[in-house]
C-alpha cells in the first residue's frame, strides 16, 4: 500500500480507530496482521519473502541466546546462516540481474560464447529495509546489546510493522520492541502531533515532489551531450530537492502513523541541505541508514567495538580505538561504495557512493585546517560549498549510465560547457524557488517558530492559515501517480 | 499549544479548504490554452455538410469520422498545424478557419486537419507517420512555428489515436525514432488517476484505488472537480510568474538551443518521410504580426527562417514559403492577460477570419501551382 492514497488513508483511520478501541493485548495482533494487509496489498504472494527473513532471524537470534559466548564458532556460524539468507535474497531479488547482465557483457568482450540466462525477477517492495533490520537485530543480539525476543509476534512486529515497513527508518530492535511491550495508553497529543506530521509529508509528496518530477524527468530525459554545465547543475538541484521532499514526506508520514499509534520511530532528516560538511549532511540525511552503516559496516571494517545499538546519530562517531589511517581510508571507501550498492543495482550508484567517499575523504584531509578558519566561514562559504556538492552528487544517482554521468560531469568542469541553457526556462525557476523555500522554510523553523509557539495570539492564525493551505492542496493533489522514490531501493 | 487546540485548528482548516475549493475553484479555464486568452475561439474546420474533417485531440469519432470522408480520394492533402489553424480572434458567426476556406475553393481535393496547440516538429512527426498508416496523401501542409521550437516531447493528450492503435515509429532508423517509441510505448503505461504503477499487473492497492476514486467522483463534486482545481492552481502560477517577471505576449521568446536542433531534425525526417513516399510537402514560415515588433530574437528569427528554408531545399518533393508578414496588422488582434493585470495583450498568433481569408489565398495559390 503507498501512503500517498486514499485506500491507505481509509486503511490507516480503520485501523487507528481499531487499535485505541481494543484492550492493549489484542494491539498486537492488530498491528500485525494490518501490517501483513498493508504488504499484501502490493503483491501478497512477496509477503513469503518477508516472513522468510523474519522467521529466519527469529530462530537464528534465539539461537544465539542460548548459545554461550564463549562457544564463539558456533556463535558465528549462527550468524552467517542469518547473513546469508538475508544477503542472499538480496542478492537473487536486487542483484543477480546486474551480475548476469556484467558478467555476460565480459564473456562478449572476451568472444566467449557462454551466456548466463536472464530471469524475470521482481523486486519486493522494502526488501532492502527490512532484511536491515533483521540483520541489525541479529547483530545486537550476538553482540550482546539486546536480548532475543520470545514472542514472534512482538519481534515479528518489529520488522513488519507498516508505517516504516517499505522504505524506513530503518529501525533497531531496541528502540521498538520495548515500546510495543509498553503499548501506552491514548493520549491526544498522539493524534494530533502524527496527523501533524503525516499532512507535512502528504504536502511534501503530492505537492512538491510529484510536481517536480516532471521537469527532473524532461530534463534527464535530454541527450547528456546536448546539455550545458548549468544545466546538469540546475537539473542535480532539482532531482536534489525532488528526492529529498518524496523521501522526507515518506519519513514523515511514517513518523506521523507511528505517532498516533503511541510509537515513536527516530527522526530520518533534520534540513539536510542547511549541513556544512559532507560529514554533516550524512548526521542530516537518511540518519537511520547511515546509522545502521556506521554500527554494521564501516566501525567493524575500522576495527571498532561497537558499544551501543542506536538509528539516530548518522555517520562521525568517533572512533575507540586508533586504527591505521590506511584502514580508516578502506573502510570509507568500501562502506561508500557498498552504500551506493546498496541503493541500486547498478554502477551509477557505486559512483555515487565513491563521489560521497572522496569528499569525505578530502573532509578528514582538511579538519585541521579548518578549525583555524573564521567562524563565518561555515555560514558563507562551507555552506553553499556543500549543499553544490551534495546537489551535483544526485547526477550519478539518477542518470541513466555511468557514460552519462561522465558527459554530465564534463559539462560541468569543461569552462566552455559550463554556460548555456537548454531546458525550459520554468525548469531554473523552479529550480530556484525550491532553494529559496528549503531555506525560508528552515530559517522559519528555526527562528520564527519558536517565537510563534511563545506568542499563541499570532501563531494561532498563522497555524490555521498554513493547515488550511496544505489540506487544500493536499486534496487537490492527491494521487497515486508516481511511487516514493525509495520504494525502489 | 496544547493537542486540543491543535485538532481544532486542523479541523477548522480542513473545513476552510473545502469552502475554498468549493467557492473558489471554477476549474473553467484550460491550461493548454492558455496562451488563447477570452478574446479568440477555437473552431474546427468542417467539411461538407459538416462531416468532421479537422482533429485536435483525435478522438475516436472525429477520426473515423475523417476516414470514412476521406475513403476513395486519391488528392488527400494534410495540414497540419497549431492552435493558430484552430482559432478565430475576434469571430463572428460564419467565420471559420483556412483549412475550411481551402476545402471550399478546391474542392477536387480532400482536406483533413490535425492541429494541436504548441505542436512540436516532433509531434507533427509522429502524427504525421500514423496519418500515413491510415491514407494515402498526396500533399502535407506543414507550418514551422519558431514559437514552438522551444517544446519537446510527445503529448499523450493529443495522440490519442497513436495511444489506440499502439503506433509506433517503424522502421526505427536512428535513435530519435527510438525516443519516440518510446515515449509512445511509456503512453500505454501512463496510469490515470487512482492507479499505481506495478509492472503492468492490477495489485489490490491499484483495484481498491480505482474503486473508491470512482466512487467518490460519483457521489463528490468536490471531488470530481479536482482536475479542473489543479489546472486553475497552475493558471494562477503562471500568470503570478509573468507578472513576477514582467512577461507578456511581446516578450521575446530565446530559443533553446537542445530543443531547436531535435525539432529542425524532426523537420529533416519529416520531409526524407514524404519524399520516400512521393508526398508533396509544403513547409512554410506561418504568418506572425509583424507591424509591431515581432516577439523573437531579430538575428535568431532570420537565422531560423534561412535554416528551415535551408532543410527544405534538400529534398525534391518539398517547397518552402515565407509566409510571415502576409496579414497585415489590423487583422490581428488582442488577447486577454497572460498575468495578473487585466490589460489585454497583442496577440502574435491568432488573427481574424479576415487573416485566414489571406492565408487561404496564399495557400490555394501555392497548391495550385503544384
Amino acid at each position: 500500500m503507498i501512503f500517498n492514497s486514499v485506500t491507505f488513508l481509509l486503511f490507516f483511520t480503520a485501523v487507528t480507530l481499531l487499535y485505541w478501541a481494543l484492550p492493549t493485548k489484542p494491539r498486537y495482533w492488530l498491528l500485525f496482521l494490518s501490517s501483513l494487509v498493508f504488504y499484501a496489498f502490493w503483491r501478497w504472494e512477496y509477503l513469503s519473502v518477508l516472513l522468510l527473513s523474519a522467521v529466519t532471524d527469529y530462530f537464528v537470534a534465539r539461537g544465539l541466546q542460548h548459545i554461550p559466548i564463549e562457544h564463539k564458532s558456533k556463535r558465528k556460524r549462527l550468524l552467517a546462516v542469518s547473513l546469508t539468507v538475508n544477503l542472499g535474497l538480496l542478492f537473487y531479488f536486487k542483484y543477480l540481474l546486474f551480475f548476469t547482465t556484467n558478467l555476460n557483457g565480459l564473456f562478449e568482450s572476451l568472444g566467449t560464447v557462454t551466456r548466463l540466462p536472464y530471469w524475470d525477477i521482481i523486486l519486493p517492495f522494502g526488501i532492502s529495509f527490512y532484511t536491515f533490520e533483521t540483520i541489525s537485530y541479529t547483530m545486537d543480539v550476538y553482540r550482546g546489546h539486546i536480548k532475543a525476543e520470545k514472542k514472534f509476534i512482538t519481534y515479528g512486529l518489529f520488522v513488519a510493522f507498516f508505517p516504516k515497513l517499505v522504505a524506513g527508518p530503518i529501525q533497531r530492535a531496541a528502540e521498538l520492541v520495548e515500546q510495543l511491550k509498553n503499548r501506552p495508553s491514548f493520549q491526544l497529543g498522539f493524534v494530533s502531533e502524527g496527523l501533524r506530521r503525516m499532512l507535512y509529508g502528504l504536502f511534501l509528496k503530492v505537492v512538491f515532489a510529484d510536481n517536480i518530477a516532471g521537469f527532473v524527468d524532461e530534463g534527464f530525459a535530454i541527450n547528456p551531450s546536448e546539455l550545458a554545465g548549468l544545466d546538469v547543475i540546475t537539473l542535480g538541484f532539482l532531482f536534489g530537492f525532488q528526492i529529498y521532499f518524496d523521501f522526507a514526506a515518506y519519513s514523515h508520514i511514517a513518523l506521523g502513523a507511528a505517532k498516533v499509534l503511541g510509537i515513536n520511530i527516530p527522526e530520518n532528516f533534520n534540513f539536510p541541505y542547511i549541513a556544512t560538511s559532507m560529514k554533516d549532511f550524512w548526521k542530516r540525511w537518511h540518519i537511520s541508514l547511515s546509522s545502521w552503516i556506521r554500527d554494521y559496516l564501516y566501525l567493524p571494517l575500522t576495527g571498532t567495538k561497537v558499544l551501543v545499538s542506536t538509528g539516530t546519530g548518522g555517520i562521525g562517531q568517533s572512533l575507540t580505538n586508533q586504527p591505521t589511517a590506511k584502514r580508516k581510508n578502506f573502510a570509507l571507501f568500501a562502506t561508500w561504495a557498498i552504500m551506493g550498492f546498496w541503493h541500486g543495482s547498478n554502477w551509477t550508484f557505486i559512483l555515487w557512493g565513491l563521489y560521497h567517499a572522496v569528499f569525505i575523504y578530502v573532509e578528514r584531509l582538511l579538519t585541521p585546517l579548518r578549525s583555524r578558519w573564521p567562524v563565518f566561514s561555515s555560514a558563507w562559504i562551507c555552506w553553499p560549498l556543500t549543499l553544490g556538492i551534495a546537489m551535483v552528487s544526485w547526477i550519478p544517482f539518477r542518470a541513466q549510465s555511468v557514460g552519462d554521468t561522465f558527459i554530465m560531469f564534463g559539462k560541468i568542469l569543461n569552462p566552455q560547457t559550463l554556460l548555456g541553457m537548454n531546458l525550459r526556462e520554468n525548469t531554473y525557476l523552479v529550480a530556484a524557488f525550491m532553494l529559496v523555500l528549503f531555506t525560508g522554510t528552515w530559517a522559519f523553523s528555526t527562528y520564527l517558530k519558536p517565537w510563534l509557539d511563545r506568542n499563541p495570539a499570532i501563531g494561532k492564525p498563522i497555524l490555521f492559515a498554513q493547515y488550511t493551505v496544505m489540506v487544500l492542496l493536499v486534496f487537490v493533489f492527491l494521487r497515486p501517480i508516481n511511487q516514493f522514490i525509495y520504494f525502489q531501493f | 499549544m496544547s493537542p486540543k487546540t491543535e485538532i481544532t485548528i486542523l479541523i477548522l482548516a480542513a473545513i476552510a479548504a473545502g469552502i475554498i475549493l468549493k467557492f473558489g475553484f471554477g476549474g473553467e479555464r484550460d491550461f493548454e490554452n492558455a496562451a488563447l486568452g477570452t478574446l479568440t475561439v477555437q473552431y474546427q474546420a468542417a467539411g461538407p455538410e459538416g462531416v468532421k474533417v479537422h482533429t485536435i485531440k483525435q478522438p475516436e469519432s472525429e477520426i473515423a469520422s475523417m476516414l470514412s470522408h476521406a475513403q476513395g480520394s486519391d488528392a488527400l492533402v494534410l495540414v497540419l498545424g497549431n492552435s493558430q489553424t484552430h482559432s478565430i480572434n475576434q469571430k463572428e458567426k460564419g467565420h471559420v478557419v483556412y483549412p475550411e476556406l481551402l476545402q471550399n475553393r478546391l474542392p477536387d481535393r480532400i482536406f483533413l486537419t490535425n492541429s494541436l496547440p504548441n505542436a512540436n516538429l516532433q509531434e507533427f512527426y509522429t502524427i504525421l507517420n500514423w496519418w500515413n498508416d491510415q491514407l494515402d496523401f498526396k500533399t502535407v501542409l506543414i507550418p514551422v512555428f519558431m514559437d514552438d521550437l522551444r517544446e519537446d516531447g510527445l503529448r499523450k493528450d493529443f495522440l490519442k489515436g497513436l495511444v489506440r492503435d499502439e503506433h509506433t515509429i517503424e522502421p526505427e532508423l536512428d535513435e530519435l525514432d527510438t525516443e519516440w517509441n518510446q515515449i509512445l510505448a511509456s503512453f500505454q503505461n501512463t496510469q490515470e488517476e487512482g492507479t499505481v504503477s506495478s509492472e503492468g499487473i492490477e495489485t489490490p492497492q491499484e483495484r481498491s484505488e480505482k474503486y473508491i476514486t470512482s466512487w467518490l467522483s460519483d457521489r463528490s463534486e468536490m471531488w470530481r472537480n479536482r482536475p479542473n482545481a489543479r489546472g486553475d492552481l497552475f493558471m494562477k502560477l503562471y500568470q503570478w510568474r509573468n507578472q513576477l517577471f514582467g512577461i507578456n505576449a511581446s516578450t521575446k521568446r530565446k530559443i533553446i538551443p537542445a530543443r531547436y536542433d531535435k525539432n529542425l531534425t524532426a523537420l529533416s525526417k519529416i520531409l526524407n518521410f514524404c519524399q520516400e513516399r512521393g508526398i508533396n510537402c509544403v513547409v512554410y514560415i506561418p504568418p506572425i504580426r509583424t507591424d509591431v515588433e515581432v516577439p523573437y530574437d531579430l538575428n535568431e528569427y532570420a537565422l531560423f527562417k534561412e535554416e528551415v528554408q535551408q532543410i527544405t531545399e534538400m529534398t525534391q518533393t518539398s517547397q518552402f514559403h515565407d509566409l510571415d508578414g502576409i496579414i497585415p496588422g489590423k487583422y490581428w488582434g488582442l488577447k486577454a492577460s497572460t498575468n495578473t493585470d487585466a490589460e489585454p495583450e497583442l496577440d502574435f498568433m491568432h488573427f481574424q477570419f479576415r487573416g485566414h481569408e489571406i492565408l487561404a489565398d496564399s495557400l490555394e495559390q501555392i497548391l495550385r501551382r503544384q
